[in-house]
């Protein structure tokens, strides 16, 4: 489950090593920022879970089992952080009645730029899901214990942030479309 | 629709991490990594937290203040007293020569004493001390000059039975 180099990284971690405290951060900084990011839908909340998350890292690393990748437990770690701090921002979050924000009315030139703009506008929980499942690869499962949720608000809440994005979507394309006949 | 959504994923783009955040892991970890010098010489059963400071300065008042107070006492209290000797003194010889003569002399008895003993002796089941204690009680009484002559052989022969002095 862990690489020879990656057990390396870790028992010079375990040392409290800081080179090798630094290589393990390095490696795995963007995309759990981008995570934290896309989580929180702020870039200070996103730092703020990003050192938090780290630190329990180096902490924790002597309880990581290896019955997972580094970059699997790492990545838990960095969600409920993330979450943890996302809920403390904004105290409760009503995963039933979301509430659904209207489309950007500015027109962005690719694509997948829309759709990270997209996804941030979501409602808190349908973006939170969404991130999980769709981005991340989470299991219903193991997003309902993650976000202390159940099953099935995971699978609606899902479903809800899906409908919206193709919505979105569907209208940047037409407007693109749009622009492009008329010019 | 589905399928575009879907296809979008990878190419969102992969935000980069803002130095800041590593600064101040690095930060706490340097923090973290001076507190524990402090405390890892030490079992963790005796790691001090400040409430437990606070106490081993409590005692260690106390206890300079108990130093303080028999220091005083001993400089200003009174004059220790004399030591007694235990040693046992082994009388010398001569002490005893002078030991054994005084007993001697208490051998010495008054006339009265020496004919009352001479009486009692001749009623004695020794023969020897009854023939010889009769003996003389007839000499003190037939010649009472000779008396004294035969009262001091029998202070020779008491002091060499000394038993006979003894109560019965």
């Amino acid at each position: 489950m862990i690489t020879p180099e990656e057990e390396r990284l870790v028992e010079g971690c375990l040392r409290q090593e800081r080179k090798a405290q630094k290589m393990l951060y390095d490696r795995y900084k963007d995309a759990m920022y981008t995570l934290c990011l896309r989580i929180t839908g702020d870039s200070d909340l996103a730092s703020d879970a990003m050192q938090e998350a780290f630190l329990g890292i180096f902490k924790g690393l002597g309880s990581f089992r290896r019955a997972s990748t580094l970059g699997a437990w790492i990545k838990t770690i960095v969600v409920r952080h993330a979450y943890k701090r996302l809920r403390k921002e904004i105290r409760t979050i009503n995963w039933e009645e979301a509430q659904v924000a209207e489309p950007s009315s500015h027109i962005l030139p690719l694509e997948a730029e829309y759709l990270e703009k997209a996804i941030e506008e979501l409602p808190v929980g349908y973006r939170t899901v969404f991130v999980l499942t769709e981005l991340e690869g989470y299991k219903h499962h193991e997003v309902a214990e993650i976000l202390g949720i159940a099953t099935g608000t995971s699978k609606s809440q899902l479903y809800h942030a899906k409908k919206m994005l193709r919505k979105r979507l569907g209208i940047e394309l037409r407007t693109k479309e749009t622009n492009t006949h008329e010019r | 629709m589905k399928d575009k959504l879907s296809d979008l994923y990878d190419s969102l783009p992969v935000h980069k991490a803002p130095d800041k955040i590593w600064e101040q892991v690095e930060e706490e970890l340097d923090h973290e990594k001076k507190m524990v010098p402090m405390y890892s010489s030490q079992p963790l059963s005796t790691l001090e937290s400040p409430s437990s400071k606070r106490r081993w300065l409590a005692v260690a008042a106390v206890l300079l203040l108990g130093v303080c107070v028999t220091t005083f006492t001993l400089l200003n209290g009174p004059e220790p007293v004399e030591e007694v000797s235990l040693e046992v003194k082994i009388p010398d010889q001569k002490l005893i020569e002078e030991a054994n003569a005084t007993y001697q002399e208490e051998l010495i008895l008054s006339r009265e004493e020496k004919i009352s003993l001479l009486m009692s002796l001749s009623g004695e089941q020794d023969e020897h001390i009854t023939e010889l204690a009769t003996e003389w009680k007839g000499l003190i009484e037939k010649d009472s000059e000779q008396a004294d002559s035969i009262l001091g052989k029998f202070s020779n022969w008491l002091m060499k039975h000394p038993e006979k002095l003894l109560p019965k």
